[in-house]
């Protein structure tokens, strides 16, 4: 099991480094000149050329990124043009808040999700299931920004229970974990109801129903165990992807978060320091993959001998 | 009811409401197994044999639906039950296998915890006394090394494994009955006959009486008291088993047994009945079998024949004698391949006087 983890983690290693050279070559191939974007039109020649020659950004660009895998393998990210500070702090200043999102918003996802798809699965066809799967359908195709709007009129503006916008008290992250929460809930509990049903069907369910146990014995011990596989790598992948920054969502709340300052970095031109978000998303999504793999060998035996 | 039988079905029915219609899987049958017998069911995949073991046990899904009867159990009729005395009963008094033993078993479970769970949902007995009687029973079906195969998921075993782990926990509770739906169906011959012989000798030592489902007369003739022969929902015949192989009355069950093969009789093709089991939604108006029957008559095609007893326990649904059939056979002109010939007095049987042949396919259609 062991091996198996470390296994992963090594063969992690090439993707990042492609994905680093990736992203630095895509963000390079931009025509222009960042430093000149940067100072607009009323910046001077020889600043300009001082300052690209201070940020090395005049070297070949394969100088350039082994420079920054240099950098990268001492655990340095790179400085901020804009700000002028290290991206690993501007990113370890932002974490906190996305990671308070994302937590509220998963568990919000988990608890609305899973037990909406198991009802909607056990309700098959019925008023039930029709009204969690039509509210999840919805959760899952409202443009996040849209929905987010929309609350902050009606509980915000027009009702006045929680703050419009910031991350300054806990009542701040209701509304934005809930506008996340929705759309990952929708999907979990739509892939929680289908794969259900589908176990619901195998011949160990039937096994269990002639053993004499009862219908939330089989649900719960027989059916939802194998049923949970699937949904795992989503929540995983979710809880990924929500900790690497809801870009909108942090955007239109005001949380100085991740999504936040990557939303700066691309209007900035501010390559260190988007490059460092990305990357960080990069590693969270496989280390999200990661876990849901050896969630996976706990839960299924099958796949902890391969 | 007497005590002597422990089950006792009495026209039972269940259907399948569709959006084409009502589906009857299990129509008007009645079966009946006494304490300590092994009784079969036998007939092709669709005939309602799985349906109505699946209706004793009162897990019949949407759409279908048990319609009437009685299932009378020990004297009690299940069909009265409330969902969780039925509950109570099903792994306790009444244990069920599978045909598919590779997949009826969890496999994100061990087969101890599985077997343990089949115990302590009906018995309020400690884990470490419910492993040790897991324990003994996966002994007692002849599992080697029964210790480190609790340990074990299902999918490090193999079929026949599987299927003895399935009848021991089927059988942990010591059930007063046993039902078996093609217990054998999915393993090769040599693990068939030990999964058999093994049913057989439960029944020897425990007196659990047994409904064995199969589509295999060799297991029938191997193993069953009596005899149940079913096609669409219907028991067509019904005997002792050595009265039914001596004396085969229904064409739809010497076709069964025509489909054999057999080692003392060379023949180039096995013999099979013509065509497929009707669709349940368009039975023909008479004999549910007159589309694919060898002998049918208008008669067959029009009335629906009655199941009637011609002694001895040994009834049948059909308007004819065999011996009448089998006369008519033979001055029928023409010979098909003679495949399969299983008896010396229906050699002749594979061949219908051609008229009504055609006309029960026109009928099929």
């Amino acid at each position: 099991m062991l091996k198996k983890i470390v296994n992963r983690i090594l063969v992690s290693i090439p993707v990042l480094i492609g994905v680093v050279f990736l992203i630095f070559m895509m963000l390079n191939v931009i025509p222009g000149n960042p430093i000149e974007v940067m100072m607009k039109e009323h910046a001077r020649a020889d600043v300009v050329k001082r300052m690209t020659h201070y940020y090395g950004l005049d070297k070949p660009v394969l100088t350039q990124f082994f420079i920054y895998l240099k950098n990268l393998l001492h655990g340095d990210l790179g400085t901020s043009y804009k700000l002028n500070r290290s991206v690993n702090s501007l990113i370890a200043d932002a974490f906190p808040y996305t990671l308070k999102l994302a937590i509220a918003a998963a568990l919000v996802a988990w608890i609305i999700g899973i037990p909406a798809g198991i009802i909607s699965a056990i309700k098959e066809n019925t008023i039930i299931d029709r009204l969690f799967m039509g509210v999840s359908l919805l959760g899952v195709s409202m443009p996040v920004f849209w929905a987010a709007l929309l609350f902050q009129y009606v509980f915000a503006y027009k009702l006045g229970w929680v703050p419009v916008s910031g991350a300054d008290t806990w009542q701040s992250y209701i509304l934005p974990s809930i506008v996340l929460g929705w759309s990952s809930a929708g999907t979990i509990a739509r892939l929680t109801r289908s794969n259900l049903l589908e176990v619901l069907e195998e011949d160990y369910i039937r096994t269990a129903w002639a053993k004499g146990l009862s219908q939330a014995g089989v649900i719960i011990h027989h059916a939802f165990k194998n049923a949970l596989l699937p949904v795992i790598t989503m929540m995983a992948i979710q809880v990924a992807s929500l900790l690497s920054g809801a870009v909108i969502t942090e955007t239109v709340f005001a949380i100085p978060g991740i999504g936040r300052l990557a939303v700066d970095a691309i209007t900035d031109r501010d390559m260190p320091l988007l490059q460092g978000t990305v990357l960080f998303t990069t590693v969270l999504i496989i280390a999200g993959n990661l876990i849901a793999d050896v969630l996976y060998s706990v839960i299924d035996p099958r796949i902890r001998e391969n | 009811m007497t005590e002597t039988n422990t089950l006792e079905v009495r026209h039972l029915v269940t259907q399948f409401h569709t959006r084409k219609g009502v589906l009857p899987a299990v129509d008007d049958v009645s079966i009946t197994v006494p304490k300590g017998a092994i009784v079969g069911i036998v007939g092709e995949s669709g005939c309602g044999k799985s349906m109505t073991a699946m209706s004793i046990m009162q897990l019949i899904r949407k759409p279908g639906k048990i319609e009437g009867g009685e299932i009378l159990f020990l004297g009690k009729d299940l069909l009265k039950k409330t969902p969780k005395e039925m509950q109570a009963i099903r792994g306790d008094r009444i244990g069920m296998i599978f045909q598919e033993p590779m997949t009826s078993l969890n496999p994100v479970y061990t087969i101890g915890h599985q077997i343990v769970e089949a115990i302590r949902i009906h018995e309020k007995v400690s884990r470490e006394d419910a492993w040790k009687r897991a324990v003994g029973i996966l002994n007692a079906v002849g599992v080697p090394e029964a210790e480190e195969r609790m340990k074990a998921y299902p999918h490090q075993l193999s079929g026949g494994l599987r299927q003895r782990v399935m009848i021991g926990m089927a059988m942990v509770c010591k059930p007063d009955l046993l039902i078996a739906d093609e217990p054998t169906t999915a393993l090769d011959v040599t693990i068939e006959a030990q999964i058999l012989a093994l049913m057989k000798k439960l029944r020897d030592d425990n007196g659990t009486s047994i409904l064995l489902i199969t589509h295999n007369m060799g297991v029938v003739a191997k193993m069953c008291d009596y005899v149940y022969v079913m096609y669409a929902g219907k028991v067509m015949e019904q005997a002792d088993v050595f009265e039914l192989f001596r004396n085969v009355q229904h064409p739809y069950t010497a076709g069964l047994l025509r489909s054999i093969p057999r080692i003392d009789n060379v023949v180039k093709r096995l013999y099979s009945i013509p065509g497929v089991v009707p669709n349940l939604l368009h039975l023909p108006e008479g004999c549910s079998f007159c589309t694919r029957c060898p002998y049918a008559t208008d008669k067959c095609m029009e009335e629906r024949p009655e199941l009637r007893d011609i002694g001895g326990g040994h009834c049948v649904r059909c308007w004819w004698q065999m011996s009448e059939l089998e006369g008519k056979a033979a001055q029928a002109p023409g010979q098909e391949d003679g495949a399969g010939q299983v008896t010396g007095q229906e050699s002749c049987s594979g061949q219908a006087p051609e008229p009504e042949k055609e006309a029960g396919q026109i009928l099929g259609q």
